[in-house]
């Protein structure tokens, strides 16, 4: 699954541009301040995109769809996050665009 | 003694019998002595390949291109990692550029393997590659870093680390 982030840090020697999460592969180019996509595992992010609102889904001429995640949904996978990373536990966060 | 790895209360008499600890803790772990545990690669394994593959990248501050972290409950083997770099477009500058993969617990950063280039010359590459580099335990993290402190000019950046997940 692929879910767009917002980048944290500076990209200077001790605050790397990064995502707070714990597993996860950037597939464009991080801006400071910026957002990028990343490809995260899917069985760990799947309540992003069940059950979108009507008007939150849209098909794309690629085959991808593209979701609008509901904070409800973030605070699930959020959850689920902290249990399965437990030495991390309240490290990892999503910025909804 | 060999321990079966299941037992009933008159075997669990001889076992108490023949060792002098059963009385004395308050875990009597069955079956932990290497005898019937399946070797770590039979153990709910998970390979977990992660790469980065980029071209035409201008200079930019240090990124964290990718991230694994092991989850809790689980251990990681690192069976291979490797990171290259090629200036693609000459920088007007010199600079240093690196492409690395770095090993991360408690906080502090080692770096697993690194390729870096100070030239400002098309063509100006390097490239590591390391392999069975060893364990990972719960919440220690593997990523895949870039930086290019060069003024212009486009580098090409390779990356990429090969685990195996698995249930201790």
């Amino acid at each position: 699954m692929l879910i767009h982030c917002k980048v944290l840090g500076t990209g200077g020697p001790d605050d790397p541009l990064r995502v707070p999460l714990p597993t996860y592969e950037m597939v464009t180019e991080p801006i400071q301040g910026g957002w990028v996509t990343v490809r995260v595992p899917d069985a760990d992010y799947n309540p992003l995109q069940e059950n979108p609102r009507p008007g939150d889904q849209e098909d794309t001429p690629q085959g991808l769809v593209i979701v609008k995640a509901q904070a409800i949904a973030l605070t699930r996978v959020l959850d689920h996050l902290d249990d399965k990373y437990q030495e991390h536990r309240g490290q990892f966060t999503i910025h909804l665009p | 003694m060999a321990i079966p790895s299941t037992i009933n209360d008159r075997e669990f008499q001889k076992f108490k019998e023949a060792t002098s600890l059963a009385d004395q803790v308050g875990v009597i772990v069955l079956a932990a002595n290497g005898g019937s545990l399946a070797p770590y690669w039979d153990r709910s394994p998970t390979p977990i390949i992660q790469n980065s593959d980029l071209t035409a990248i201008a200079p930019h501050g240090l990124a964290n291109r990718s991230s694994y972290t092991v989850p809790t409950g689980k251990r990681t083997m690192i069976d291979a990692v490797t990171a290259g770099l090629e200036q693609e477009a000459a920088a007007s500058a010199a600079g240093f550029a690196r492409s690395s993969v770095v090993f991360q617990e408690s906080g502090d950063i080692r770096y697993l393997v690194q390729a870096v280039t100070y030239d400002v010359a098309i063509g100006t590459r390097d490239h590591w590659h390391l392999s069975q580099c060893g364990l990972m335990l719960a919440g220690e993290v593997i990523r895949i870093r870039t930086i290019d402190g060069k003024t212009g000019g486009a580098m090409a950046y390779h990356a990429c680390f090969k685990l195996l997940e698995f249930t201790p």
